[in-house]
């Protein structure tokens, strides 16, 4: 077993992140109530996913505590995707 | 790799050549694998959806409420299995089991509120697959994250059930920091499909 050392207090701590960015995204995506356009809205509500998942695997799955071996295999499945999505968008044979 | 054996109930990690558990090491290629294929998954959505100039009008609205409340069920359910694998740290078997049932039924609470409340009502109102091209993606999408809720929870039961006796989950409490590890990602797709669904459409 991993002991990464991590307190109960600073799970809690994230745990109010994640429910805090969560709800900024629903607050944003009331448009109708907030004078933001729809392409700064979904951009925001990305970042934010994003920033919950980051805190989700460097502090909940102890990347940032863990080896670096398991980092690379976690960058490993975004290096393909964006070779695959490249490849896709450079083809001359697809149209999307 | 030397054989993991046990001295006296100690329980002794096996040494493995990347300094990594094995099993741990293989849930993490695992977990890979699966971000390649609900990205595949997602990026048909947004292919169909970029495609499609007028998408789905009002009628595609999902109730962010009911999205909201799942979300923050599922954020909750990550941090309490994490907060078992903290109560193992410390030994304290009794608040590991504990954290593990919140868990299981967190879980369960998700999938029931996804069955009998949002999948019942579309289903009532005819709202099926083949309905359109967004509520095919919005089935295939969910479905599909729904069967990965289930199969964690199937995972978090069977690491319940070694808790029973302080022998056997001497032997098998590394399964706890795996199926974590497998719950968190749950999770973590749940953080994309959310806004994706319920919030970019209104």
């Amino acid at each position: 077993m991993a002991e990464h050392h991590v307190s109960a207090k600073t799970y809690l701590i994230i745990w109010g992140w994640l429910a805090a960015l969560m709800l900024v995204g629903v607050a944003l995506s009331e448009r109708h109530i907030l004078p933001f356009s729809r392409g700064v809205v979904i951009l925001t509500i990305v970042i934010l996913s994003t920033i919950k998942a980051a805190l989700v695997v460097l502090y909940y799955m102890h990347l940032k505590l863990d080896r670096r071996t398991l980092v690379f295999i976690a960058l490993t499945p975004f290096v393909l995707i964006a070779l695959a999505v490249g490849l896709l968008y450079s083809s001359k044979l697809v149209h999307l | 790799m030397a054989h993991a054996h046990a001295v006296a109930g100690a329980y002794v990690a096996p040494r493995t050549a990347t300094g990594i558990p094995n099993g741990k090491l293989g849930m993490w290629i695992f977990l890979a694998s699966e971000v390649m294929f609900f990205t595949g998954l997602i990026g048909a959505y947004l292919v169909l959806r970029m495609g499609h100039p007028s998408w789905v009008g009002p009628e595609g609205h999902l109730s962010v409420g009911i999205g909201t409340l799942n979300t923050l069920i599922l954020i909750c359910s990550s941090t309490t299995i994490v907060l078992a694998l903290a109560a193992d740290a410390r030994q304290q078997i009794a608040a590991v089991r504990g954290y593990l049932a919140a868990t299981i039924g967190l879980g369960a609470l998700f999938v029931l509120i996804k069955i009998f409340i949002e999948y019942a009502a579309k289903i009532s109102h005819h709202i099926l697959p083949s309905s359109s091209v967004f509520w095919a993606s919005y089935y295939t999408l969910t479905g599909f994250h729904l069967l990965h809720v289930l199969g964690g929870i199937v995972f978090n039961l069977v690491v319940l059930s070694s808790t029973a006796t302080p022998a056997v989950w001497a032997h098998q409490r590394r399964r706890l920091e795996w199926a974590g590890l497998y719950w968190h990602f749950v999770d973590i797709v749940w953080i994309f499909l959310f806004p994706l669904l319920y919030l970019f459409s209104r």
